[in-house]
């Protein structure tokens, strides 16, 4: 049977680097041992003002092709995930098609998702490739969450960074499944607990989109800025995300015993540590790159992963347990072998 | 009031624990903010096995509020 897997992964974060040193020359009030200690977060790599998450997704796949040349006329389909387009419309993938060099005879999609965006558009990778529709399928994630982040706000402004990450969805005969059935989920009631409220159609910008307004921990943002209820995230993560990790793991008849490593949404240390102390996940089995990129969104689990590959010292494969979570509510979730 | 509670709050706020009574208040002045709020949802799911949520425990004004939020909830 024809089965998709994972070929290759290559991922580009922009130059400038934001310490946590520069977080408190920006705002000396913060207390930025603390959150360290809490969000593990010790840089994030930000985008220039005329940089944005296309141009990061360029450097990302022509970084990937120099590195795989030989795939690059093999590419017949594009899904681009991002939540920071250039424009309503055209959709961003026929932009990256172009300026990438590649064929025009591919499919070439945006997709709208976060945190969960990765595993989403692997599952329409996988679809795509298991029914013959495509066979090569380049999946960029790339985010500059920056852009939307009030420079005052130490609620998103401590935990984002912005990154672009480009992945191989090739394909082989076999019997077994390197990508398993993909878990989705949805909770648009929370919608509005990790959101940019002005800007598109339902608030488009006015006088009122740049008031500033301060919240009780002294945040200052306004209505065009990304707001978040951490609150609110945290629960949903902390109720919702130790049992989707069980179905995941008994949707593929598995146990934890089972998954050599446990890649996980890369949200921030806080809310890595919860969820595995819940669900008793032992150190060794956690993935953890926080620490260097921040929260990158859509890319924390590409990265993740090219992180791990770069560390195996052979050719075995290894089984891996990937779950996003977020913004939408949105999540979802799959066992891959790579 | 509970002590299982006060020695979270203690933690939290790093408070010497007899300062904590009933009537202590949850306040920016006394270190209540967003980080302190997510610490003690993630204690009281530790020391009482109860989900809070978290925007519930936000509203607390004072220490015996967030007991009774416990109490409410066990």
């Amino acid at each position: 049977m024809i089965r998709a897997y994972i070929k290759a992964i290559e991922y580009f974060v922009p130059p400038k680097k934001l310490t946590n040193k520069d977080l408190i020359s920006d705002n000396p009030s913060w207390d930025v041992e603390k959150i360290y200690d809490k969000t593990g977060i010790a840089n994030r790599y930000i985008a220039d003002d005329n940089v944005t998450a296309v141009d990061l997704a360029i450097s990302a796949g022509k970084h990937f092709f120099t590195k795989h040349s030989n795939d690059k006329n093999k590419i017949d389909y594009l899904i681009f995930c991002t939540q920071s387009p250039d424009y309503f419309l055209p959709t961003s993938a026929c932009i990256i098609q172009n300026a990438l060099g590649l064929n025009s005879n591919l499919g070439a999609i945006d997709v709208n998702q976060g945190c969960s965006g990765f595993v989403y558009s692997l599952s329409l990778a996988k679809g795509l490739i298991e029914t013959s529709q495509a066979t090569n399928v380049l999946i960029i994630t790339s985010e500059t969450y920056s852009k939307y982040i009030n420079k005052k706000d130490k609620s998103v402004r401590t935990l984002f960074g912005d990154g672009a990450a480009c992945s191989l969805i090739s394909n082989l005969e076999s019997r077994n499944e390197q990508i398993s059935k993909v878990t989705h989920g949805t909770d648009g009631s929370g919608a509005d607990h990790l959101i940019v409220p002005h800007g598109a159609h339902r608030h488009p910008l006015d006088e009122s989109s740049n008031v500033l307004y301060e919240d009780k921990s002294s945040n200052l943002r306004s209505p065009s800025d990304l707001y978040m209820n951490g609150n609110a995230i945290y629960t949903f993560t902390m109720k919702k995300i130790p049992i989707i990790f069980n179905e995941i793991l008994e949707s593929n008849n598995m146990t934890l015993n089972d998954i050599d490593l446990v890649v996980f949404h890369q949200a921030n240390k806080f809310i890595l540590d919860t969820i595995q102390k819940k669900l008793q996940i032992p150190e060794e089995k956690m993935h953890r790159s926080y620490e260097e990129y921040g929260n990158t969104v859509s890319s924390t689990i590409p990265i993740g992963l090219k992180l791990e590959m770069d560390k195996k010292k052979n050719s075995a494969k290894k089984i891996y347990l990937i779950l996003g979570f977020g913004v939408g509510l949105s999540w979802a979730g799959a066992i891959i072998k790579l | 009031m509970d002590d299982k509670l006060k020695k979270i709050l203690s933690e939290v706020l790093e408070i010497d624990e007899a300062k904590i009574d009933k009537s202590y208040e949850l306040d920016a002045e006394n270190n209540w903010d967003s980080l302190a709020v997510l610490s003690v949802i993630s204690m009281i799911d530790d020391e009482y096995s109860i989900e809070l949520d978290g925007d519930d425990i936000a509203l607390c004004e004072t220490a015996s509020e967030l007991q009774d939020l416990i109490i409410a909830n066990s």
